[in-house]
């Protein structure tokens, strides 16, 4: 182990541990191009090092996108990769009130600890939470997916039934293409390029990218030229390790989240942050700016989704199963290098494997000191008059939505979400609910007709506790929020005093 | 925005219907599922209809009553700027990302500017075809995602190879 801390910490694996995460910075934050793009893009240049050079600056990449996302929802409210959503929230909110840097230095300092907390648990735990993973099986993955749908209807501020019938109609969008069981095309319309579907990010870049642009050309048009928001305060540390302190638990909770959900396979890091925001909104019921700025929603966010990067690499590593669609490519490139992801990984290639993972744990270390040293000229972006934005924007999301399979296609997809977002703005039927459906319905379809062809009866899931303990929280909050919702309002108290 | 909010209800409706019609038609179990989503929809759709058609003056979001507030010219304006990343697409594949990037990012930047003043006007001509050509760049030396070629890109492409070769 410690061979490989020494192979991790040479120059010139330092020189591509600090190169992978400049580049997937850039990458994360154009909005579209995600880090399974960058990671595929930049398997074969890693050809010309040796396999743990080229895996720890892959494993840069990957981190260094996840965080880079955060950078554009913080600063335009345009998540540059979709695990950035939540971050938007939290993050763009604290901008506009004139703390981008503050927000973008506590985003880095989420990211890293999250990232080298993932990190320790790859090191250490690696074999014991691969054991975990192959528990799951289809009650307990409809379960959870249930449980993630659950949590997002819930927590908007939207009438239930709105959510829910953006839920619905997400579902069903996801099953225009090829039938996972029988590959029967379903609502394709003779199109070929139905067959497989609309491509995820194309989809998020119509809801989050595009439909901004339109926005912010109206924002440009309507306040004349200038400058979007004040950058804040330049030199935000000593405030940054301050609320960091003050929030060390918050940072916990969030890791794990992400470390757990990061190695089932196929729950991606997209998710995860919406399940650490739910989380960590029952431990701070009060925050009166939760999802409107808040510092701990910002937290839980950001080291969630960075663990979640370092807790797909378990099952990887270990098993040879992809957490995320990034990690799939991954292990391409691993197969590349002549290397057989799996348990033999630990008995024939010892000191790489463990170069690797310590090379991880530096590549977070560089991406918290880039963050948190960066944020200052990041916040340079606000300076930038709206309509300059608003442009780049646009050109971004098209590139981006075009980069993804180097089709049309995907533009059109792209432009048909946006007119959907604005529509549905419009018509108070909210995004996210259909957003949680497009990134999961295939897998959740999937898990559904293994159950069904599984089990027989519903009595039979209760011997499976995982799979119970989600649908019984799942039924508990819907129900309570069903009530909270058909209650009568009470009677305005009288004011002694009036 | 009362007959708009009914409307979207009978266009979502549509959607189902469409879909239904559809679905009835796959064979075996592929079309169950989403079978069991559209009947799920179609009653929640038909709940909301009922809402919405009783609240006579709905709620208008912020960035929606912005949008419906804008008259006269800033609204034609606008419409301009969405219109142009409609078209844009169409004309990448035509010319190619250089010239077309570099068009649209003039007339993007003309049309959502205000005020528009001449200096700007000629210098945002500059600006896009250097801020293009450094997108070009980057795209193409540094992140390898292929862009939309027309003669331009082509010509670009050529000078690089003959610079690396």
């Amino acid at each position: 182990m410690f061979e490989g801390l020494i192979h991790a910490l040479t120059p010139i694996t330092l020189m591509f541990e600090v190169l992978g995460v400049l580049i997937g910075i850039i990458f994360g934050a154009i909005p579209g191009l995600t880090a399974t793009l960058a990671i595929a893009l930049f398997v074969p240049v890693t050809f010309l090092m040796s396999p743990e050079n080229g895996m720890i600056m892959l494993s840069g990449i990957y981190a260094g996108a996840i965080f880079g996302g955060s950078i554009s929802a913080i600063l335009l409210d345009v998540p540059g990769t979709p695990a950035s959503i939540v971050t938007g929230w939290e993050g763009h909110t604290m901008a506009r009130e004139g703390r981008a840097p503050l927000a973008l230095s506590l985003a880095a300092m989420g990211s890293g600890v999250g990232g080298i907390l993932s990190a320790v648990a790859v090191l250490f735990l690696t074999p014991a939470l691969s054991s975990l993973a192959l528990t799951f099986g289809a009650p307990e993955y409809c379960a959870l997916l249930i449980f993630s749908f659950a949590i997002v209807i819930v927590m908007l501020e939207t009438p239930l039934e709105r959510n829910l019938l953006s839920l619905f109609l997400g579902l069903l969008v996801t099953c225009i293409g090829l039938d996972p069981v029988n590959g029967t095309p379903r609502f394709t319309f003779g199109s070929i390029d139905l067959m497989s579907g609309f491509n995820l990010v194309a989809v998020l870049l119509g809801f989050f990218c595009m439909s901004q642009a339109v926005f912010l050309g109206l924002e440009s048009l309507r306040s004349g030229e200038g400058k979007v928001l004040e950058s804040g305060k330049s030199n935000a540390y000593g405030e940054t390790f301050r609320e960091l302190a003050s929030r060390p638990f918050t940072l916990i909770r969030g890791s794990i989240s992400g470390i757990l959900l990061g190695i089932l396979p196929a729950i991606g890091p997209t998710t995860t942050p919406f399940l650490a925001h739910a989380i960590e909104r029952r431990f701070n019921a009060k925050d009166p700016k939760w999802g409107k700025g808040s510092i701990t929603g910002l937290l839980a966010s950001e080291s969630s989704i960075s663990a979640n990067v370092g807790g797909s690499l378990v099952p990887l590593i270990s098993l040879g199963i992809p957490g995320s669609g990034a990690a799939a490519v991954f292990i391409g490139a691993l197969t590349l290098h002549g290397l057989q992801p799996g348990p033999t990984l630990f008995t024939n290639d010892r000191v790489l494997i463990y170069t690797f993972f310590w090379g991880f744990m530096a590549v977070n270390v560089f991406m918290l000191l880039f963050g948190l040293f960066g944020a200052r000229y990041f916040a340079v972006v606000l300076k930038v008059p709206t309509s300059v934005l608003a442009t780049f924007v646009a050109v971004f999301s098209t590139l981006g939505a075009y980069a993804i399979n180097n089709s049309m296609f995907d533009v059109w997809t792209m432009l048909g979400a946006t007119a959907i977002a604005v529509w549905f703005r419009a018509i108070r039927m909210p995004i996210l609910p259909i957003v949680m459906a497009v990134t999961l319905g295939s897998l959740f379809e999937q898990q559904l007709v293994v159950l069904n062809a599984t089990y027989n009866s519903a009595v039979s899931l209760l011997v499976r506790p995982v799979a119970a303990a989600f649908m019984l929280i799942s039924v508990i909050m819907v129900g309570y929020a069903l009530y909270r919702r058909l209650r009568p309002a009470p009677a305005p108290q009288s004011n002694p005093g009036a | 925005m009362y007959v708009f909010s009914l409307l979207s209800s009978a266009v979502i409706g549509a959607f189902l219907i469409l879909f239904g019609w559809k679905a009835s038609s796959i064979i075996g179990v592929a079309g169950t599922y989403p079978i069991a989503l559209i009947v799920l929809s179609a009653v929640l759709l038909l709940l909301i209809f009922v809402q919405d058609s009783r609240q006579t003056r709905p709620e208008v979001p912020k960035q929606i009553e912005g949008l419906i507030a804008t008259r006269g010219t800033l609204r034609m304006r606008h419409l301009g700027f969405v219109l142009l990343w409609a078209i844009y697409p169409f004309v990448l594949q035509g010319l190619g990302f250089l010239v077309s990037t570099s068009i649209a990012v003039t007339l993007s930047l003309w049309l959502v500017s205000r005020p528009l003043k001449v200096g700007f006007v000629i210098g945002s001509v500059a600006t896009a075809i250097i801020l293009t050509l450094a997108l070009a760049l980057l795209m193409s030396t540094v992140l390898y995602i292929p862009t939309p070629a027309g003669p331009l890109d082509d010509a670009l492409a050529n000078l690089l190879f003959s610079f690396s070769s």
